[in-house]
């Protein structure tokens, strides 16, 4: 007999499953944005395609979610790998290393997709856009929905990590050379999180599109930056705006009929704003007082 | 079909005219992205676009292409322009600034791109090709437009070459020459903004980064100087175009079809990695070579010193 499915309401599955997004992806985005290394998570979200169809290939042609995991997380790798080694060899800076390398593996993505799967629908859109409306209908173990697995596994993975290296993380972070010297290797500490975000990158846009993965890994943690210097606070602050926005930015996408995932980013973005304006009327008048009282 | 085809047939000419000047346009404006660490802008202006040509498309109601690359190119260079507020205003960086902003501006414009799927307009359909790009759509007007404004762009950056070249090496001097240096960046991303939205139709949103970066690091590995480097990024980026289009026009007749866009990015790709690899000077087989000779003089002069 199969377990009957838990009488989960269809907005509360989206909703859970788009903070689990939030909250993975945003404890590893601010180290990242902290360390310059934001894109990674676009460019990453890019250059899976490749390994998507390499995972479509082996299993002879089904859409089977593992095989295609798979495969984008090991083209993931060998994206980070790519741009380390050109940006290594003193010839090209980390950012034109990132845009040399991702454009070209996508570009040989779309090329093996144009070539032997032209009639078959191996949706591009899909893979870049997702779809978590369709969240509540794929169930798995317990009659939980394979989101909330998949997500939930992926941020107590990474809320393990952060948690218990974060002081490793911050010192590689901020002084790499300090923590060469205490004996902490900050090359192992940053492949890790780099290992993790293309794991979560993949595995979350199975579950949203990469749009909503490349926008919880930027902005929440961008706009934390913005209100706070201490690294603890951020942390509190990126969650914070990654749970709003996806509420509001549901109830918003429902009210407007729109995507789901592109309101909650539209709603991301707005926060930001609101951040940045803040923070320069409150630069402004810390000025216009150092003038009164000097 | 033949080479010849490739000039004599009126298409085929169109599509392969355009896509080399969509590379002389991108490689040599990515140069100065790329030399600014900005490389990125190109997949920002790209992604930005989106709401833009969204918003033409609901006023307009037609898939006018030119009112939707004004469209596009309107939002696309508030994106970028914002990114350079952020810079300024803020103590993030580059690739936290571009991020932010290409990601919120593309949810908005997937946000947009449903909401008008779900209203049932039959012309909507024809909206995402921009994501994805079509060169064999290209036409002989296309090509004269992808020439005007090609001209405008690369003759706006021969004119203040002194000016832009300044700014990017030294914007201090810039400053107390009583240059508008603000002004003067906005200007050379605005321009970035108009190769992207020339090449968006072409090569699609993602592949228009690489036509930016590719060319520049290829230039950027046979030369020292500024001029010579635009002047070679562009003619790596015309080769680009000009072989992904002879390539996936020559090899299509076959069962599947080669997409423009992708072959004209891994061309340019390969050309950049070919010099990066084989450049007299910056290659890194050169470099091989030296360590080698210096090795080998070192070991010749231990030697002798031995025997002194």
């Amino acid at each position: 007999m199969t377990p009957a499915p838990l009488p989960l309401n269809f907005d509360l599955v989206i909703v859970v499953t788009a903070v689990f997004v939030a909250w993975a992806c945003g404890l590893l985005g601010l180290f990242l944005v902290l360390r310059r290394e934001a894109l990674l998570s676009d460019a990453i979200s890019h250059s899976a395609l490749p390994g998507i169809v390499a995972g479509y290939w082996v299993t002879g042609g089904s859409l089977a979610t593992m095989p295609a995991l798979v495969g984008a997380s090991l083209f993931g790798l060998v994206t980070v790998g790519l741009t380390a080694l050109l940006t290594r060899s003193g010839r090209v800076k980390a950012d034109a290393a990132l845009g040399l390398v991702f454009p070209a593996l996508f570009a040989a993505g779309v090329i093996a997709v144009s070539l032997n799967y032209s009639n078959v629908h191996l949706d591009l859109d899909a893979v870049l856009y997702g779809e978590i409306a369709y969240t509540p209908f794929r169930t798995g173990w317990l009659g939980l929905p394979v989101a909330w697995l998949l997500m939930g596994g992926m941020l107590l993975v990474n809320a393990l990590f952060v948690g218990l290296l974060f002081k490793e993380l911050r010192l590689s972070t901020f002084d790499p050379g300090l923590s060469r010297t205490l004996g902490f290797s900050p090359a192992l500490i940053g492949g890790a999180l780099l290992t993790l975000v293309a794991l979560t990158t993949v595995a979350a846009f199975d579950a949203v599109g990469a749009v909503l993965v490349v926008a919880f890994m930027i902005v929440p943690p961008a706009t934390a930056l913005l209100l706070t210097r201490r690294l603890r606070q951020a942390l509190g602050l990126t969650l914070l705006a990654g749970l709003t926005a996806s509420v509001v930015g549901y109830t918003v996408a429902l009210a407007l009929d729109a995507s789901i995932t592109g309101v909650i980013a539209g709603v991301l973005g707005v926060q930001f704003t609101v951040a940045l304006a803040g923070q320069a009327v409150r630069a402004r008048r810390v000025r216009g007082r150092a003038t009164l009282g000097g | 079909m033949t080479p010849l085809d490739l000039l004599s047939d009126y298409t085929l000419r169109s599509i392969l005219l355009g896509s080399a000047l969509l590379g002389l346009v991108a490689g040599t404006l990515g140069t100065f992205s790329v030399l600014r660490r900005q490389s990125l802008i190109g997949d920002t202006v790209a992604h930005a676009a989106l709401p833009g040509i969204c918003a033409a498309f609901l006023l307009t109601g037609t898939r006018d292409t030119l009112g939707l690359l004004l469209g596009g190119g309107i939002s696309g260079l508030a994106a970028s322009l914002l990114a350079l507020a952020i810079l300024r205003y803020s103590r993030l960086k580059e690739d936290a600034a571009l991020g932010v902003t290409f990601s919120a501006f593309f949810g908005i414009g997937i946000a947009m791109l449903t909401a008008i799927g779900q209203s049932g307009n039959a012309a909507q359909a024809g909206l995402d090709k921009f994501l994805f790009g079509q060169a064999a759509a290209l036409t002989q007007g296309d090509v004269i437009r992808f020439a005007l404004l090609g001209a405008l762009a690369l003759g706006t950056a021969a004119l203040l070459h002194k000016e832009l070249k300044v700014t990017l090496f030294d914007p201090d001097f810039a400053r107390v020459q009583g240059w508008p240096v603000p002004g003067l960046t906005a200007l050379s991303t605005a321009l970035t903004v108009l190769a992207v939205m020339i090449g968006l139709q072409t090569v699609g949103v993602v592949l228009m980064a690489a036509m930016l970066i590719a060319p520049a690091v290829a230039a950027r590995q046979w030369t020292r100087s500024l001029s010579g480097m635009l002047g070679l990024a562009g003619a790596f980026g015309a080769l680009s175009g000009a072989l992904g289009a002879g390539l996936s026009l020559g090899v299509s007749s076959g069962a599947g079809s080669l997409p423009t866009g992708a072959v004209t990015v891994l061309a340019a790709t390969a050309l950049a990695v070919l010099s990066l690899l084989a450049a007299p000077r910056r290659g890194v087989l050169a470099e091989l070579v030296r360590q080698r000779r210096v090795r080998a003089r070192l070991l010749r002069e231990l030697n002798s010193g031995g025997q002194a």
